[in-house]
């Protein structure tokens, strides 16, 4: 079980992915801009984000690069959720410092594997 | 023909004792201001008809776009390779207080590639700096294309550094707006160029939906325009308008239904007869080939963004070739209107001095069949409804009155034929805020239905007579004005300081 | 007097007008929202079914499956919009279930009658939807609908072949091409890059259309869908086609193709005298081949009198490794006169900027456990 903060403007994918991962057993805080996501992980304790890239104000990819330039969240993990035409967000993403991506459309059953894989990573 | 205002009832007016030499002469002046006093309320009717007709056409636009965009695809274009990649356009003079929140929201505008490209039209301010640390710019060297002749040179192109973001920022010397455009469609590397107000604030399926007759209709459409609407009362976040409203400040509100009925309804009729002549500046795209086979925007033209379009058609039409210019009705980019009568004033006097230019430029085509619908449609209306309709309505806040003065108008049917004019035009607005309530319906509250209302109610009073004068002023300037005077960016208002041409 | 009698009844029109505009704009905001809040109450306790549906584990099926199948029309009605948004939004075992559900709730097979009757909208909405189901079944229907005197029914009927990706509606999409008013030729790639393998041969037949247009969509489909046999036939339209277009599409083509046998003809095009547009596709393709062979004619491009051959010439020598480098850097020096040394100079600076931000915050994440 882990704390996990879901960044999505969406709200079809925000419900969902909460819907799955609280179903994984973790414990889901959903924040819908870049701005909210980066104010969550600095007053809750959240062992993983999942950031969509495009969203308002601040993208994922701005949170991700704001999360790594911090000493407290610079080993935070993270997966970036991008389209799949967006195939720069993926490079881009990965030269920002994210753990893994996730493209959509995405299989809520893959997006459970992952996160897993991830924290595994992490703890390990 | 007897003009029905001439009432014979006054005749005693005139039968003074001394005025019995004046009286033919006396007779002669009722008659003519009579006349003219039917000529002015027809006109109003005829205009206001017109209208009428466009809203009704564009209302009928609105029925078939909604019914048809559960497949227009809006998800497969967004996703898709094949989708033409497009430069966004930002020109930005003095921009430093909001540039960073503006770029900031274009990068994460929904569309699979497109770069953005920001001119400096040698800003004064930090504009530049403030790019500079937002996005850790580099100063890179530069080879500039010179398709596209330009009057200020570039001195310096950045580049962000740990790339690849889409974004480059080039430094030039000021040359006005139309100057700094140039620059860009000469930096731009995609085949669509869509240029961009710095302030202004787009829908994030702006960019898609703007780019979708091109890709629909590759072979013949060579530029779109998109929907101006009103930011203020709108409830912006990180960039981008989450909650839609109408102004609190009665001009404003005025000017959200005066933008609502001419820009959204009034082109997209355009759009449909096939004589859109507008393209905002704030919002409109192009296909780079047919910017540069014209030359680029004119730096002497004050309404540049018009003159470009009018440029295109007397081109494309000249050529023979069979092309389309497209309003896209939905969804919109949002600017902020001035409201104060002073800054509005100067806003009207520019934009009807930058009409009347474009008109006398490209005066041969108007009712010149060789130009189609442009010519014979398009252009007429816009001389006699647009052009003209601030002096009509001058003339007849003078004539009226006099008339009545000396006699030649009955009271009691003027008030009648006002009501009549001023009510036919608020039934048009009315008619404009059904169908926008109908198709898109974006002002949530009760409170905003009761303001437009109220707006288009209060449109008719002061309003409409005062920009009627600010628009002859933009006539007078436009005939005895200096061109190069304005061709400096700070003397065109681009922001809303108060420029050295109003002081004189 | 009759100019006032007009006057009063264009006075009674006009109010009358208003007071009707203004009942209906009451009345047609009144009655969306009502409609509106009412399906929001009835879809809401309907959305944890669905997320249920959608997050089901294991392979039997679950209850919510059960329980959406069997809503009443009206629960169904409020939830459909949602189900069907989040349709295009998940994949794998999720979009099964969803199609699954859409199908038992008869959706498909309404949408397949629906193709059949009149009206644009009503077909273009079935269409849509099937596509969005991949319903094989559609196919034959749909290839008819190619046909369909409405564009924009034309063009949605094309987008759903390509998502059914049965191979079957190959020649049909290359066959819309055609006429004076074509399907859109984006769309109709698109269509044609989802078959995969399977649709290829089909793709190819295009290659001998006696319409440009056709030859040249099929020609760009092959090489953005990795028809690597077809490498000779690209390269062959490259050479002799006698239409631009399609021979643009073919460098491009065979710029994404990436094979050693796109070489030859693609250093070909980039020669003066041949089409302007066609020389800065063809640079930028030889970028994507990779090659180093490519560096020196590249290198000759940079000093281009044509500006947009020289500044995608310069941007293709850095992907073609180091000799494309030294090729950039002896022209930064010189080598090629003062406008090559300026697009080489652009050029390795935009590199430069690029990797130095990467390897910044590839060292910052290494600083991680």
């Amino acid at each position: 079980m882990a704390s996990i903060l879901v960044a999505d403007d969406d709200a079809d994918i925000r419900d969902l992915v909460a819907y799955k991962l609280t179903q994984s057993g973790h414990q889901v805080t959903v924040v819908d801009d870049g701005l909210s996501a980066l104010k969550a992980v600095r007053e809750h304790t959240v062992d993983l984000a999942l950031l969509d890239i495009r969203m308002p104000g601040m993208s994922g990819l701005d949170v991700c690069r704001e999360l790594r330039a911090t000493p407290e969240t610079e080993s935070l993990p993270v997966i970036l959720l991008t389209a799949r035409s967006q195939e720069l967000d993926i490079e881009t993403g990965f030269a920002a410092g994210a753990d893994d991506y996730i493209i959509k459309p995405f299989s809520p059953r893959e997006l459970s594997s992952r996160v897993q894989a991830v924290l595994a990573r992490a703890t390990r | 023909m007897t003009p029905p205002l001439a009432t014979a009832a006054l005749g005693a007016a005139a039968s003074g004792p001394a005025a019995s030499t004046a009286s033919g002469a006396h007779d002669v002046l009722l008659d003519v201001i009579a006349v003219s006093n039917v000529l002015v309320l027809g006109y109003f009717l005829a205009i206001n008809t017109a209208y009428l007709m466009l809203v009704v056409i564009a209302a009928g636009d609105f029925v078939r776009h909604l019914r048809r965009t559960p497949f227009a695809g809006y998800d497969d274009a967004s996703a898709s390779p094949f989708t033409l990649p497009v430069s966004l356009i930002v020109p930005a003079y003095n921009e430093e207080a909001g540039i960073v929140d503006a770029v900031q929201a274009l990068l994460l505008l929904r569309h699979p590639s497109f770069e953005v490209v920001v001119i400096d039209d040698g800003s004064t301010d930090a504009t530049l700096d403030r790019l500079h640390e937002a996005f850790d710019l580099v100063e890179v060297p530069h080879v500039v294309s010179t398709e596209v002749p330009v009057r200020g040179a570039v001195e310096s192109v950045h580049l962000p550094r740990g790339g690849p973001v889409s974004l480059i920022v080039a430094r030039k010397r000021n040359g006005g707006k139309a100057d700094a455009l140039n620059v860009g469609v000469n930096l731009a590397r995609y085949p669509l160029l869509c240029m961009v107000d710095a302030d202004s604030i787009l829908d994030s399926q702006a960019l898609l939906a703007i780019s979708k007759p091109f890709s629909d209709d590759p072979l013949r459409v060579v530029a779109a325009g998109g929907v101006i609407g009103i930011a203020n009362g709108c409830t912006v976040v990180a960039g981008r308008v989450v909650r839609v409203g109408m102004p609190h400040r009665l001009l404003a509100k005025i000017q959200t239904v005066e933008y609502m009925r001419a820009f959204l309804l009034g082109r997209t009729g355009w759009s449909r007869i096939g004589g859109l002549l507008v393209i905002a500046g704030a919002f409109g795209m192009f296909r780079r080939d047919a910017v540069v086979a014209v030359g680029g925007l004119d730096p002497d033209c004050l309404g540049e963004d018009a003159e470009l379009v009018v440029r295109l058609h007397h081109h494309l039409r000249g050529t023979g070739r069979d092309y389309r210019i497209v309003f896209v009705g939905e969804p919109i980019s949002w600017s902020e209107a001035p409201e104060t009568l002073r800054v509005l004033g100067r806003q009207r006097r520019r934009w009807h001095r930058g009409l009347t230019e474009v008109l006398l430029k490209h005066r041969e085509m108007i009712g010149n069949p060789r130009y189609g619908r442009v010519g014979l449609v398009a252009l007429p209306f816009y001389v006699l409804f647009e052009l003209c309709a601030p002096v009509v309505e001058l003339a007849g806040l003078v004539l009226v009155p006099l008339g009545l003065l000396i006699g030649a108008v009955d009271l009691e049917f003027l008030w009648r034929f006002l009501l009549a004019a001023y009510g036919y035009a608020m039934v048009v607005s009315l008619l404009s805020l059904l169908a926008e309530e109908y198709a898109f319906h974006r002002y949530s509250r009760w409170r905003d239905v009761s303001s437009a209302v109220l707006g288009a109610a209060a449109e008719n009073l002061g309003y409409r007579q005062f920009t009627a004068w600010w628009r002859v002023r933009g006539i007078w300037d436009a005939v005895h004005g200096a061109p190069k005077v304005w061709g400096v960016m700070t003397h065109r208002g681009f922001a809303a300081e108060p420029t050295e041409e109003d002081r004189r | 007097m009759t100019g006032r009698g007009i006057v009063d009844g264009g006075l009674q029109v006009l109010a009358g007008s208003a007071v009707v505009l203004l009942v209906l704009l009451v009345c047609v905001r009144a009655v969306r929202r009502e409609r509106e809040r009412r399906r929001e109450r009835a879809a809401e306790p309907l959305r944890v079914l669905l997320l249920e549906l959608l997050c089901a584990e294991g392979d039997e099926e679950p209850g919510s499956l059960q329980a959406l199948s069997a809503l009443d029309d009206r629960s169904w009605a409020a939830v459909e919009p949602t189900a069907r948004t989040i349709l295009a939004k998940v994949s794998g075992q999720a979009r099964d279930a969803l199609a699954g559900l859409f199908e038992q709730r008869g959706v498909a097979t309404r949408a397949m009658a629906d193709l059949r009757r009149r009206g644009s909208v009503r077909k273009g909405r079935a269409a849509e939807v099937l596509g969005l189901l991949r319903h094989r079944a559609a196919t034959p229907q749909l290839r008819v609908l190619l046909l369909d005197a409405d564009p924009e029914v034309r063009t949605v009927a094309a987008r759903a072949l390509g998502h059914i990706g049965d191979p079957a509606g190959v020649p049909d999409l290359l066959n819309c091409l055609h006429g004076p008013h074509p399907v859109p030729p984006g769309v109709v790639l698109q269509a044609l890059t989802a078959f995969g393998t399977a649709g290829h041969d089909q793709v190819a037949t295009g290659l001998d259309d006696a319409e440009p247009l056709v030859r040249a969509v099929a020609v760009e489909a092959l090489g953005a869908a990795g028809g690597v046999v077809w490498t000779t036939r690209v390269a062959a339209a490259l050479k002799a086609d006698p239409h631009v277009e399609v021979r643009i599409r073919a460098a491009r083509a065979l710029g994404a193709l990436g094979t050693p046998a796109g070489l030859e003809p693609l250093l070909d095009a980039v020669r003066r005298g041949r089409p302007e547009p066609l020389r800065a596709v063809a640079a930028r393709a030889l970028g994507r081949l990779g090659a180093s062979r490519a560096a020196p004619r590249l290198g000759e491009l940079l000093d281009d009198p044509v500006h947009r051959v020289a500044s995608t010439a310069a941007r293709a020598l850095l992907q073609v490794g180091p000799a494309g480098r030294d090729e950039l850097r002896r022209a930064a020096d010189g080598a090629r006169g003062g406008r090559a040394a300026a697009h080489a100079r652009a050029a390795l600076a935009e590199a430069a900027i690029g990797e130095e931000g990467a390897r910044s915050t590839a060292g910052r994440a290494a600083v991680g456990p």
